[in-house]
């Protein structure tokens, strides 16, 4: 239950905030509106601000489309040349089969289908390359070869001349 | 229809296709509300107005994206709070105004009527004083407790409304109300006024 001091203060309060609006409020507030209505309109729809202001985002835009596309072709675009698959082989001398093992490539797409939006590629995934474990049966090592006696060919000599001592 | 019974919504409506006339009946339908929350905060009934007209003139530019998740009046407050708040501090002498009893308020203070016939002249001086010293007390608040306090006394606004205003909580708008008159009646104790003595404040014709 209030006592006194609550009741007057909670009187005094909406005293404070008590003022009697004035009769011609609301129509000042739409004269205001109008006001601003037409002003707001005038700066932003004249035709020689709005011509150089939408060709320099036409503008603006191109380049931004431009460099985005550049930059994502060189991205995506393979970096050797060769449009072959590489592989990985087992030389012929082992026993067991060769296997060759494709690679994914690094590229998925040609240039001519790269899309301009980087946000859009899939993304790149390169499955790991696995190779099993080979087993060798034998290995066939020529002999190492021994040589018996060594030949050396006869030397010459024609004739020796000595000079005779003093 | 008459424009009177013609909801909010509706009127908001019709107002985003341009519809002057139909923001004017909602400025004449919420004008007393949104004045009275500028006055809470701004103190000054030429300030107050300002603000309120203001507040009005930003939700007309952006009427387009009151989205309806709550009324359009706690949204219309919410604006006229944040205008009030800009424009305190722009100003910031807001509070001179409730502090000082200038020789308008004293002219207004005294003509109130207080008390019935049977108050004596002692009566009513007494009176007089203790509203001065009780509105003195209220300007000297914490601006939240204040704020909160005017705002929840004004009779325009449920609890939701002041909370959505100044982003507060049910139950921190409570307690700050409850708060805001502890330390008036306690300002008022320390002054020498006891709530017994002081009924004849009370008295209305």
């Amino acid at each position: 239950m209030l006592d006194g001091f609550d009741k007057i203060i909670d009187d005094v309060a909406r005293e404070m905030t008590s003022a009697p609006v004035d009769s011609q409020f609301a129509r000042r507030v739409a004269a205001r509106i109008e006001e601003a209505a037409p002003a707001h309109r005038a700066i932003w729809t004249r035709p020689v601000l709005l011509a150089p202001l939408a060709a320099a985002c036409a503008l603006v835009i191109a380049v931004v489309v431009s460099r985005n596309t550049h930059v994502d072709v060189e991205r995506i675009a393979p970096p050797v040349a060769s449009h072959q698959t590489p592989t990985v082989s087992v030389p012929k001398t082992l026993n067991k089969e060769p296997r060759v093992v494709p690679v994914a490539r690094a590229s998925v797409a040609p240039r001519e289908t790269a899309r301009p939006e980087p946000a859009s590629l899939p993304p790149l995934t390169v499955p790991p390359i696995g190779v099993e474990a080979m087993d060798v049966e034998t290995l066939d090592v020529p002999p190492i070869v021994r040589a018996e006696q060594i030949e050396i060919d006869q030397i010459a000599i024609a004739r020796i001349e000595i000079a005779p001592m003093p | 229809m008459s424009i009177s019974r013609v909801d909010d919504a509706d009127l908001v409506a019709r107002a985003r296709e341009g519809d002057h006339a139909a923001f004017t009946a909602l400025v004449a339908r919420h004008q007393s509300a949104v004045h009275r929350a500028a006055l809470s905060a701004v103190g000054s009934a030429a300030d107050a107005d300002d603000v309120a007209q203001e507040a009005f003139l930003l939700a007309y530019q952006r009427l387009r994206s009151f989205r309806g998740e709550a009324s359009f009046k706690t949204w219309l407050l919410t604006i006229t709070w944040n205008q009030a708040m800009n424009h305190r501090r722009r100003t910031g002498r807001w509070w001179n105004r409730f502090v000082s009893v200038d020789a308008d308020d004293r002219d207004l203070f005294e003509t109130m009527p207080l008390a019935s016939g049977e108050s004596t002249p002692e009566e009513l001086a007494a009176a007089g004083q203790l509203r001065r010293e009780v509105r003195s007390a209220i300007a000297a608040l914490p601006p939240k407790l204040r704020d909160t306090l005017l705002l929840a006394q004004s009779g325009d606004y449920s609890y939701e409304e002041i909370g959505a205003m100044v982003k507060a909580p049910i139950g921190t708008i409570k307690w700050r109300v409850s708060e805001a008159r502890r330390l008036v009646r306690r300002q008022l104790e320390t002054r020498g006024h006891f709530g017994d003595t002081e009924r004849v404040a009370l008295r209305r014709p």
